[in-house]
């Protein structure tokens, strides 16, 4: 079984595309999620900077705290030295001397999403998601929302979430309420990452008891998912916020005509064809793989893998299962 | 729903200060030892000025949010803006961000990221001065405020609106009732002109903050600056509440006996009607 991940987005009505400030990237095994804080500075540098940091080098089976702060070190230095500071005015510069925020969601899965040939009858894959603040993830199954992630109400949503800063000294309180779970993906599975204010509507709709999903996975092209958003920001149903999405389903397409996010190239296959820059393209972003496959004795261990020491974990599937027997 | 346009560049909101400038403002705060009131409000609102900029700053530049006016009562009543703005009635926050009269240097405490705190140079522009003198012609300022909101409501008829606080120490020369029951008459579309009271005083006695009734209020007078103020909108009570407020039904955006910590935290909240778009 292999996956095709697809990214749509479109900035808060009123706004260029210039102001968007969230962020999408795909790599070859993990994908990424963000919604730079519109109140802070450099908000889309630095929602750039970890979805591409995430998306391009995942975090490893086993994640703890440590390795989360040491995994954002290096972005954080990054998004730093994108700064001209000595050409900022007074407020500009206190301003971004706070830092940029922003909420971030990344799923990994433990093989790439395109599988070599000899290896794609494989019928289960498993991810790992990290979660700080509300970009949600839902996984759709039998035609129900089978879980959402980390939020699974719409009335949860509030003006002040989880937010991580550019700033180390911003992340105290933080990094004890990063969220991780694990998952396994079966076949007819679909999973859905958003940012705030598609993923509030889309649990209003499954709270209303429709199916949402029919209508967002059925994208071809980003005009229908904009003209989608500009629908339901006209009936007030969506919040005028910047809004993204990545769909992650099955697919059968070949190898040859998959593309990597430019951003992931270097760590990519030769084989992969670029697309253009992934969070602004116009186009679906589709994945290249890596052939590493997943070992048995990695199977294993991820099978036997313990909570993450220092990241709260959120529930185990089973436990944030969403079945359509539960939901109104 | 009142109160709950978006605030965008391309409908800012406006925030309109009353400073009293009568001659007991050269009196201290808190009973005799503290800074002169005068002073501390001067530095009040430089910092709030200040901190209004940093929320509207956007990478290299400034998004127009906010207007901003300042207007002084005491021997005159007029704008208080010193430096490049002097005599200016409403500022475009970017303009305010560009014409400091200066920025000073000063030092604070700032969390190191590991636990301790380091001293830090800190950039003060200054934007006011500290003025005391003569007596309290309140019902004059809330006059001219509602001559300046009225133009920028005309121009701004959807904007999310005005808020106007006023901060003074002590007993007005003549009842502004009317007066400022004409300011806050003026609305948008999306509600009423908001009109806020802070009463800073010398005493040490407990403040009163966001009351929902003049039941603990000493006097008449107090009693009647309650009755101006505006009731809160949700969006405020709500951050009030955050921070710790007791915010019955009602609560009106006012303060009674506030010393120098609860008028920097009055203007803070009086000043977050909602998110910026």
């Amino acid at each position: 079984m292999n996956l095709i991940s697809q990214g749509f987005w479109v900035p808060k009505a009123g706004s260029s595309e210039a102001d968007y400030e969230d962020a999408i990237a795909i790599g070859p095994t993990a994908v990424a999620i963000a919604d730079g804080a519109t109140e802070s500075s450099f908000a889309r540098a630095w929602a750039q900077a970890l979805t591409e940091g995430f998306a391009c080098e995942p975090l490893s089976e086993k994640p703890d705290l440590t390795e989360l702060m040491e995994r954002v070190r290096p972005l954080q230095e990054q998004w730093h030295a994108g700064i001209a500071w000595d050409r900022l005015p007074w407020f500009a510069e206190d301003k971004a001397r706070n830092g940029a925020f922003a909420a971030l969601l990344t799923l990994r899965f433990e093989a790439p999403l395109i599988l070599p040939d000899a290896e794609d009858s494989t019928d289960e894959r498993l991810w790992h998601a990290l979660a700080i603040g509300d970009a949600c993830l839902f996984q759709i199954r039998n035609d129900a929302l089978h879980l959402a992630f980390p939020l699974a109400e719409s009335a949860a949503f509030d003006s002040t979430p989880l937010l991580l800063s550019s700033n180390p000294a911003r992340n105290l309180q933080v990094w004890d309420q990063a969220q991780v779970l694990k998952g396994v993906f079966k076949p007819g599975d679909i999973l859905l990452l958003m940012t705030d204010a598609l993923a509030k509507w889309f649990l209003s709709e499954v709270e209303a008891g429709a199916k949402p999903w029919h209508t967002l996975c059925a994208f071809t092209d980003q005009t229908e998912f904009a003209d989608l958003t500009m629908t339901l920001r006209a009936q007030h149903r969506l919040k005028n916020d910047d809004t993204s999405m990545i769909c992650i389903q099955e697919t059968s397409v070949a190898h040859s005509l998959i593309r990597v996010s430019e951003s992931c190239l270097e760590s990519a296959q030769p084989a992969a064809e670029p697309a253009t820059d992934p969070p602004h393209d116009s186009s679906p972003d589709v994945t290249a793989s890596t052939p590493d496959m997943v070992s048995e004795e990695q199977q294993a261990d991820w099978e036997a893998i313990a909570e993450p020491e220092g990241i709260s974990v959120l529930a185990s599937e089973e436990q944030h299962d969403v079945r359509e027997a539960e939901a109104p | 729903m009142a109160y709950s346009a978006e605030i965008s560049r391309v409908n800012p909101s406006c925030f309109l200060f009353l400073i009293d400038q009568s001659k007991s403002m050269d009196d201290p705060f808190g009973g005799g030892v503290g800074k002169k009131k005068s002073d501390g409000l001067a530095d009040a609102l430089n910092r709030l000025l200040q901190n209004l900029v940093i929320k509207c700053a956007k990478g290299e530049g400034i998004n127009d949010y906010y207007v901003v006016g300042v207007i002084g009562y005491g021997a005159r009543t007029g704008p208080a803006f010193s430096g490049p703005l002097v005599g200016q009635h409403l500022v475009p926050i970017s303009e305010v961000a560009n014409s400091p009269t200066r920025v000073e240097e000063r030092t604070k405490k700032v969390d190191d990221g590991a636990g301790g705190l380091i001293d830090q140079i800190v950039k003060f522009p200054v934007w006011l001065e500290p003025v005391a003198d003569s007596g309290t012609p309140m019902a004059e300022a809330f006059s001219l405020a509602h001559k300046i909101l009225q133009t920028w409501i005309t121009a701004h008829p959807d904007s999310y609106p005005p808020i106007v606080i006023n901060i003074t120490d002590g007993e007005y020369n003549t009842d502004p009732t009317n007066e400022a029951t004409l300011l806050t008459s003026l609305a948008t579309s999306d509600g009423n002109t908001l009109l806020f009271n802070c009463h800073i005083s010398g005493l040490t006695s407990a403040p009163v903050v966001f009351p929902n009734t003049d039941a603990a209020l000493p006097d008449e007078w107090a009693r009647k600056l309650f009755a101006l103020s505006s009731p809160l909108p949700d969006n405020i009570s709500a951050s009030a509440q955050a921070e710790g407020y007791p915010i019955g039904p009602g609560a009106r955006g006012f303060a009674f006996n506030a010393d120098l910590v609860e008028l920097i935290r009055f203007l803070d909240i009086g000043t977050r009607p909602s998110n910026l778009r």
